[in-house]
């Protein structure tokens, strides 16, 4: 049963988002594209790339996406409200111990130490996603199907943000922009 | 916060709301934006709560799972009327994204077959590799800032379990919790050790 399926899955999901949009991106990515299967590794960056120009966070809209699309209005509702569940519970009993003993010391010795795994998820995403983009899928990897245009952009634009002369939003506009312009003049298929 | 005065009435709870639906769907730039706007409608203008709670409210948001957003919305419902306030917030904050992402996927299809669109959401590949890629290099910094060897350690491990054995995401996650936990409260026990 789909809305079943959607209310576990988002669930679980929404007790272990750590780290922000980017920290849980692979954990979301992992349950959704890989284990279930409800999108594509391409339909994944499109939602990152439209999470960019809409208001609302990444974990949300990939739930609402993702709900509407296997289901329809009870999906995403479904979806997006389990996904939100847990950090209710959580949040309002994390607020009661605080504001009574005033230190968050014990989760915060937590949270230092999900930081290396939070960085192992993100380089984990970052080579899936980058495989997706050079090489549609890196399971496709070969030079032959290396995409050379997405590679120069991605460099480029590595330097920018490196620099500090890019924000997020700007790269992905630019990269969106610039790849469009070099694809339609080359004639390559997309 | 000790002793919260609640306050349940129906124009709190109709401000509760209207003010994170207004905010989320207005938001463009994330988690630290959204919240300067609660702090900046909460604090300045309603005087419902004050400047050094907000610093506690935000603090307890970041240390819980889920979006910050979200999280700090359902602590600022809750501070000020209860959980049924949280509940409200929570409302308020996720409708916006839901119902514009429930619009784009209805017309995810055709917008993808979309040559012009096809061809950004392409471009846009590179672009978020880029970015994720950005993101990689500046956390791993941060991890290794503190020059301490378990750092390294775990860095390392958690990252060949989840690209070279595919590890599960969940249950990396909680063993480093665990010894995240264990290293925090050994080297506190052995700073009290110190100090004696």
């Amino acid at each position: 049963m789909i809305l079943f399926d959607l209310f576990t899955t988002f669930l679980l999901l929404g007790a272990f988002s750590f780290g922000g949009g980017v920290g849980s991106m692979e954990l979301i990515r992992s349950r959704v594209v890989t284990m279930r299967g409800w999108m594509t590794n391409a339909e994944f960056t499109d939602i990152i790339s439209i999470s960019e120009m809409t208001p609302g966070p990444l974990g949300i809209n990939i739930a609402s996406f993702v709900g509407a699309r296997t289901a329809g209005i009870p999906g995403t509702i479904v979806a997006t409200f389990s996904y939100v569940l847990p950090a209710i519970f959580i949040v309002m009993i994390m607020a009661r111990i605080f504001f009574r003993c005033r230190n968050l010391k014990g989760v915060q010795g937590v949270l230092k130490g999900l930081r290396p795994a939070i960085a192992a998820m993100v380089l984990a995403a970052a080579v899936s996603l980058s495989g997706t983009a050079w090489w549609n899928g890196i399971s496709n990897f070969s030079l032959e199907n290396t995409n050379w245009i997405a590679i120069a952009i991605s460099g480029v634009m590595l330097v920018l943000l490196g620099k500090k002369k890019l924000g997020p939003i700007m790269t992905i506009l630019a990269s969106g922009v610039i790849g469009a312009v070099i694809y339609a003049l080359l004639g390559i298929p997309v | 916060m000790d002793t919260p005065q609640r306050r349940t009435d129906a124009k709190t709870l109709w401000t509760l709301f209207r003010t994170c639906f207004v905010i989320s769907a207005c938001t463009f730039g994330g988690g630290m934006v959204v919240i300067s706007m609660l702090q900046k409608k909460f604090v300045e203008e309603l005087h419902w709560i004050n400047e050094d709670e907000v610093m506690d409210m935000v603090a307890v948001a970041q240390s819980c799972p889920g979006v910050m957003a979200v999280n700090t919305s359902i602590i600022i419902g809750y501070r000020i009327a209860g959980p049924f306030g949280a509940i409200l917030t929570v409302l308020g904050t996720v409708t916006p994204p839901m119902v514009i992402l429930a619009v784009i996927s209805a017309f995810y299809a055709q917008f993808r077959t979309n040559r012009v669109i096809a061809l950004l959401l392409k471009g846009m590949q590179a672009g978020v590799a880029a970015v994720l890629i950005n993101v990689t290099i500046s956390m791993m910094r941060n991890v290794l800032k503190d020059r301490k060897l378990i750092s390294l350690l775990m860095l390392i491990g958690a990252s060949a379990a989840t690209l070279l054995f595919d590890v599960d995401i969940i249950i990396l996650i909680v063993i480093c919790g665990i010894i995240g936990g264990i290293y925090t409260f050994a080297s506190d026990k052995e700073e009290a050790h110190d100090s004696l």
